[in-house]
């Protein structure tokens, strides 16, 4: 399992690089809509992090297709379910990440502009986390069951789904921000973790049965 | 030495194709060459082999060991090599290295590293960089780097050139110089096979037509060159194939059926499967 962890880490290094800028781009919107409106915390920028963290190791499949890892995988001593299984652990491990780097980041702007609260940065996280783990919820399964097949079926389930990702963050971290701590933010991160678990159990079914 | 593959009744069934019942054995220490022609099957049986698709019927054994429950744990004891191998296109020697360290118990660095050095592979840049002849040679040396006791190879000299398809048997000749060590290897190049193999399998529209000793195979059968008259003497059931031409009948038979005197020539495995296989067909 350890070696299919340290191959999610290499080409996550390797192709993903540039995912990295996009935090830094949604942070920086976030400094500066804290600082002009000088009220609330913007929910926005904090769920697309998530999301966009959420989604590299899902771009990683289609690397994995063009270069035959995905049969070759299949050839080392691991199991069908520690192959699903590390996708599912590379998704947990950059939530968590993401979720400490954002609260550092949220944290040190309360701090520097006097702005915003504890409970505001604890729901913004909420919402976050479970948008981190929504494109896994959507996407593995579906990469799982059309595992060896490109293009067709897989590019549509991509295209619908990602729109439907990107679409829901306004309105989900919209409510997150609304709502009490123990509202919207932490009734979908709550939904989200139930759900990751249904799809991680679902992949391994999937892949069972698959033919590669 | 007990068997190191042993396959029983394997069926796998596909729309319009199907393995049907293939009993296949790899007597441990040896090479066995399986032959056939494209889409006969050789690569459904290594991935049914190897637990990549599932069968429909069967039993398979592997070092021993239940492959139906046992796969994973064995694969730490298979070196793998298809015919395209799956690293990805961004990794480099050390990424490869360092994956396969925590994925093999048993990895060895140092013989990756000499086999990186032996084989010329650059170690600076990125797979996708590499000809075909360099990433077969990849994949040749992370099989040979974990001190595996089976090596299962899939059409894996295809498409190198014959400087390089020579170098690769010669690596896989001295593989098999430790008794414990076995090959699976299959190819439609059967010219490598017959360098290499003690054992040739012949395979044609998912069945097995024959898994014998290759020595026994060549001292059994001979070609006959002959008149249709006088191919009409002898035991029909040892004339295993036969190509009839302006001057005559080329047969394949076997040679203790054949009359004293005629002109018998030694048969090539690649002439004995061409026969075979026309004959089915």
């Amino acid at each position: 399992m350890k070696g299919l962890l340290v191959k999610e880490k290499c080409s996550l290094w390797n192709t993903c690089k540039t995912f990295l800028i996009i935090p830094l781009f949604f942070y920086a919107a976030l400094v500066v809509g804290m600082r002009r409106k000088g009220v609330n915390i913007d929910g926005f920028p904090i769920g697309m992090v998530f999301m966009m963290m959420g989604l590299m190791p899902i771009s990683v499949i289609n690397q994995e297709m063009a270069s035959r890892w995905h049969i070759h995988a299949m050839t080392l001593p691991y199991s069908r379910t520690q192959i699903v299984s590390a996708k599912y652990i590379t998704v947990l491990i950059i939530d968590l990440l993401t979720t400490v780097v954002s609260a550092a980041v949220l944290v040190i702007c309360m701090a520097a502009f006097n702005n915003g609260s504890v409970e505001a940065i604890l729901k913004m996280l909420f919402g976050g986390i479970g948008m981190g783990l929504m494109p896994a919820v959507v996407f593995l399964p579906a990469s799982f069951k059309y595992y060896d097949t490109v293009g067709g079926k897989r590019m549509i389930i991509s295209i619908v789904a990602g729109a439907s990702i990107g679409v829901s963050n306004m309105f989900i971290m919209e409510r997150a921000q609304k709502s009490s701590l123990f509202g919207g933010g932490f009734v979908f991160m709550c939904l989200m973790i139930v759900l990751f678990i249904v799809s991680w159990i679902l992949s391994i079914a999937f892949f069972r049965k698959k033919d590669v | 030495m007990s068997n190191a593959v042993e396959i029983r009744g394997l069926v796998k069934e596909y729309k319009g194709f199907s393995l049907d019942n293939v009993d296949l054995t790899l007597p441990g220490g040896c090479v066995l060459g399986l032959i056939g022609e494209n889409g006969a099957g050789k690569s459904t049986l290594i991935k049914c082999l190897l637990g990549m698709i599932h069968k429909n019927a069967g039993s398979i054994t592997i070092l021993g060991r239940d492959a139906d429950k046992e796969i994973a744990d064995i694969k730490e004891d298979i070196g793998v090599v298809l015919d395209e191998v799956g690293i990805p296109d961004t990794f480099r020697y050390n990424q490869i290295n360092e994956v396969m360290k925590y994925t093999f118990k048993n990895w060895d660095e140092t013989k990756f590293g000499e086999y990186i050095e032996k084989f010329g592979l650059p170690k600076d840049k990125n797979f996708k960089e590499f000809s075909r002849g360099m990433k077969m040679k990849m994949g040749i040396a992370i099989a040979l780097s974990h001190d595996a006791k089976l090596l299962v190879l899939d059409e894996a000299t295809n498409g190198l050139d014959p400087v390089i398809r020579d170098e690769v048997t010669d690596i896989f000749y001295e593989f098999t110089r430790d008794e414990e060590h076995s090959i699976l290897i299959s190819s439609h190049i059967i010219s490598d096979l017959e360098k290499l193999c003690d054992y040739i399998s012949f395979i044609h529209k998912g069945k097995v037509l024959l898994n014998e000793e290759k020595d026994v195979l060549l001292e059994e059968y001979a070609i006959l060159n002959c008149s249709d008259e006088e191919l009409k003497d002898i035991d029909p059931e040892a004339v295993r194939g036969k190509k009839s031409g302006k001057y005559g009948v080329q047969a394949l038979v076997k040679r203790d059926s054949v009359p004293a005197g005629m002109n018998l020539s030694p048969v090539t495995i690649e002439e004995l499967f061409i026969f075979m296989i026309k004959e089915m067909d």
